[in-house]
């Protein structure tokens, strides 16, 4: 008997969006660039993996019978995509390895291949630990603390980001060993013991897209996967294995000294004079002279761009000079009319934060660059 | 964690993984990857250098070149013809005429280098880098069956490069990277200690890396052919044939015990460039054409320097004369620097302290002493996580 059935094409499209995540294109696994479809009555599973992210999701069908199989999933993907609202009719006949997409006079063939060489995806036991976090805060904090990720492909853990979490609240942990970027989210996790997830950033980068925009999201992890469970969605990734830096150790305790600056008008300026920046010239020099905070970019063979902008706080004069890309990146994710810097003296580590986050705590130490030739030296 | 060693030149943590993880026909295939349509085809990779962001081109006849240029590496097709890496491109052209032969591509290398490199320490962190497409992984901390990491790894390097690998996962460095050799291309090859008997053994001593041409032949003229043979014949012989630390080193090598642990930094002392010229050139005659091949060298040694984040506080040259003698000079710099022209004004004052009336087959500039960039300016950006 051919098998057939119905599905909204909004809602199969939607779901192969988030799929096509972990499909793979280059891989000597074939099957991995194909998804996974199993059909159990009114039910269609979904699957696909790359083996490192893996997705599992659910939606509803008219019709009915049972098979697996296994479709490239790209072409797949896109055809379903071009195909007008409504609803598809999916047709698989008898013995064609074949499948047929239908609706509104448009019909498109796939290939199929047998569903038993598709991994199995990784299960989270029912036993292993849990949290269930907020949903809107965690996404803000993701957003805001993976800032400071590391570029470097090569430090696997510094190119990831820590979920680091406590009895009453989780951390969202980057650094590249020159900035370090956390967000607290308080939360009463139950925890006996505090965990340390160091999750891909790749991963990571697909929670806003993965979770409802309220409400909780339920984490579950064991040594080498974190699975994530949402109604109708199931996610995991692996996680990355090594040691995260001691972060805790660097986050400064006594900062006596601040500034508030308009965090507009510090991200045009610096826009400004980093015209002059190139890959090996990216240091900016800030002088606070109250009332005004003078921002100087020296290149030394493009010459000299600068700003000047009114800033509060500290009132006797000092300097400091950071990586531009630093600063700009931050003030980039930041909102709210003001960022503030705390510090303890010019050549320590400070810390940027924004009055505007009040749902969370965020904090954005950075190690100013020092020069030879001045105070801070 | 691993207990740590106390003599940092051994590493005898019990059950070791060691992978080695070896590109196949690495350049070639990297040719390959843009020009797909010449998969299957005797290929060989080397002669004139192709420019950064110049389109691929057609090659040439192998059998039509003309000049000193060496086979930087060829396809397994052309390999089936004799023809080897490092081989002369007149000796290969006379083995396989019609192969194909393509300039050679160091940026697209590099980058694929970097790509495949970067994946696999994400499934592996400690790795040491054996060059442009060869690494070692210790597996042994990390989760997982070997033959499972092999395929993660395998799968890993040719999602980020589009290439393929083979990868020796045994107890250490020495037979892993016998291990990666015996199903190439494409390959994964598992091999425990107990294994050595059977699978090693009957190999010719040559597969050992260490063993060089001249020991073979050596070790031939007493008799011993396989690594079988060499562990099956008495150290005491071994040591007085070839004194204390190789004989030691060959007979244990031979039973496949090595501890050498991996090496994980290896910050470089110098950097150089240097180039073989098609024909001799004369430094008076030929002036204008070196003083462009010297620029040439100048700009992509700066451009070394620049990628690893150094500047040098030396510059020398090396020279070698069409009778294959070979001088170099050094200089020191007045300040560090990687700007091109000051490495080549440095190069110049080494050239005036070299006789330049002979005709000249190779020249090469080196960049010695780096210093961190930023270091010599008393600007840098110190680290978080430093003392």
């Amino acid at each position: 008997m051919n098998l057939q059935f119905q599905v909204s094409k909004e809602r199969l499209d939607r779901t192969l969006g988030i799929l096509k995540h972990a499909l793979d294109r280059r891989v000597t696994l074939p099957i991995l660039q194909h998804v996974l479809m199993d059909l159990r009555g009114k039910e269609l599973t979904l699957k696909a993996t790359d083996m490192e992210l893996a997705f599992e999701a659910t939606i509803p069908v008219d019709g009915q019978g049972e098979k697996v199989l296994a479709v490239p999933g790209k072409k797949f993907i896109e055809t379903v995509r071009a195909f007008p609202e409504g609803v598809l009719s999916v047709e698989v006949p008898d013995h064609a390895h074949r499948l047929w997409l239908r609706a509104k006079g448009m019909n498109s063939e796939h290939n199929l291949q047998p569903g038993e060489g598709f991994p199995e995806l990784p299960k989270p036991n029912p036993e292993l630990p849990s949290v269930a976090l907020p949903v809107g805060k965690l996404k803000k904090a993701i957003h805001l603390a993976s800032v400071a990720v590391s570029k470097d492909a090569t430090k696997p853990t510094l190119s990831a980001v820590l979920l680091h979490l406590t009895k009453t609240n989780i951390r969202v942990v980057s650094t590249d060993g020159f900035r370090l970027a956390v967000a607290e989210v308080p939360c009463e996790t139950q925890l006996k013991d505090e965990v340390r997830l160091i999750v891909p950033k790749r991963a990571l980068d697909l929670f806003p897209s993965l979770l409802a925009e309220e409400g909780d999201v339920v984490l579950r992890w064991d040594a080498t996967t974190l699975f994530l469970d949402q109604p109708g969605l199931k996610f995991s990734t692996r996680l990355v294995s090594g040691a995260y830096p001691a972060y805790e150790k660097v986050l400064p305790a006594d900062l006596p000294k601040r500034v508030i600056i308009d965090r507009e008008g510090f991200q045009k300026t610096l826009r400004f004079v980093g015209l002059k920046k190139d890959d090996y010239n990216k240091n900016v020099r800030l002088f606070f002279e109250f009332p005004n905070l003078k921002i100087l970019f020296q290149h030394p063979d493009e010459g000299v761009n600068q700003g000047t902008l009114p800033f509060s706080g500290e009132e006797k004069s000092f300097e400091l000079a950071f990586n531009i890309d630093y600063l700009t990146e931050l003030l980039d994710r930041l909102q709210g009319e003001e960022v503030i810097y705390q510090f303890k003296d010019e050549v320590g580590q400070g810390v940027f934060s924004s009055p505007s986050i009040e749902d969370f705590t965020f904090r954005y130490i950075l190690m100013p660059v020092r020069f030879a030739n001045t105070a801070t030296a | 964690m691993a207990p740590k060693a106390t003599d940092p030149s051994i590493d005898s943590r019990p059950g070791r993984r060691i992978a080695h993880l070896d590109m196949d026909a690495f350049f070639a295939s990297v040719e390959l990857l843009e020009r797909p349509e010449l998969k299957g085809l005797p290929l060989v990779v080397g002669g004139p250098r192709r420019r950064p962001g110049s389109e691929p081109g057609h090659g040439m006849r192998l059998g039509d070149y003309r000049g000193r240029g060496v086979a930087t590496t060829c396809t397994y097709e052309a390999r089936a013809f004799g023809v080897r890496s490092g081989m002369g491109l007149m000796k290969a052209a006379a083995l396989a005429p019609e192969a194909l032969l393509l300039p050679a591509n160091f940026e697209a290398y590099r980058r694929s280098s970097a790509a495949f490199k970067a994946a696999a320490v994400a499934i592996a962190p400690v790795m040491e880098d054996r060059g442009i497409d060869e690494i070692f992984l210790d597996l042994t901390e990390v989760p997982g069956e070997s033959r499972e990491l092999g395929m993660r790894l395998k799968v890993a390097v040719r999602e980020a490069t589009g290439l393929t690998c083979s990868v020796g996962i045994t107890p250490n460095k020495l037979l892993s990277k016998i291990a990666s050799e015996l199903q190439k291309p494409d390959g994964l090859t598992i091999l425990s200690q107990d294994e050595v008997p059977t699978r090693i053994w009957p190999l010719a001593i040559s597969v050992i890396n260490g063993v060089g041409p001249k020991a073979a032949e050596k070790l031939r003229s007493l008799g011993l052919e396989t690594v079988g043979q060499v562990a099956a014949a008495n150290p005491a012989e071994l040591i007085g044939h070839f004194g204390q630390s190789y004989g030691r080193w060959l007979f244990e090598a031979a039973h496949g015990r090595h501890d050498s642990p991996l090496v994980t930094s290896r910050d470089p002392k110098s950097i150089s460039r240097e180039t073989t010229f098609e024909r001799d050139l004369h430094p008076k005659a030929d002036r204008e054409q070196l003083s462009k091949i010297l620029l040439d060298l100048c700009t992509r040694l700066a451009g070394d320097l620049a990628r690893q984040h150094v500047l040098a506080k030396g510059v020398g040259i090396k020279l070698r004369y069409e009778d294959f003698r070979t001088v170099t000079r050094d200089v020191t710099l007045v300040r560090p620097s990687r700007d091109p022209e000051a490495l080549r004004e440095a190069a110049r004052a080494c050239l005036k302290r070299v006789d330049l009336d002979r005709k000249l087959r190779l020249l090469g500039v080196k960049a010695g002493t780096l210093v961190e960039e930023g270091g010599f300016l008393g600007e840098f950006q110190p680290g978080l996580f430093e003392d």
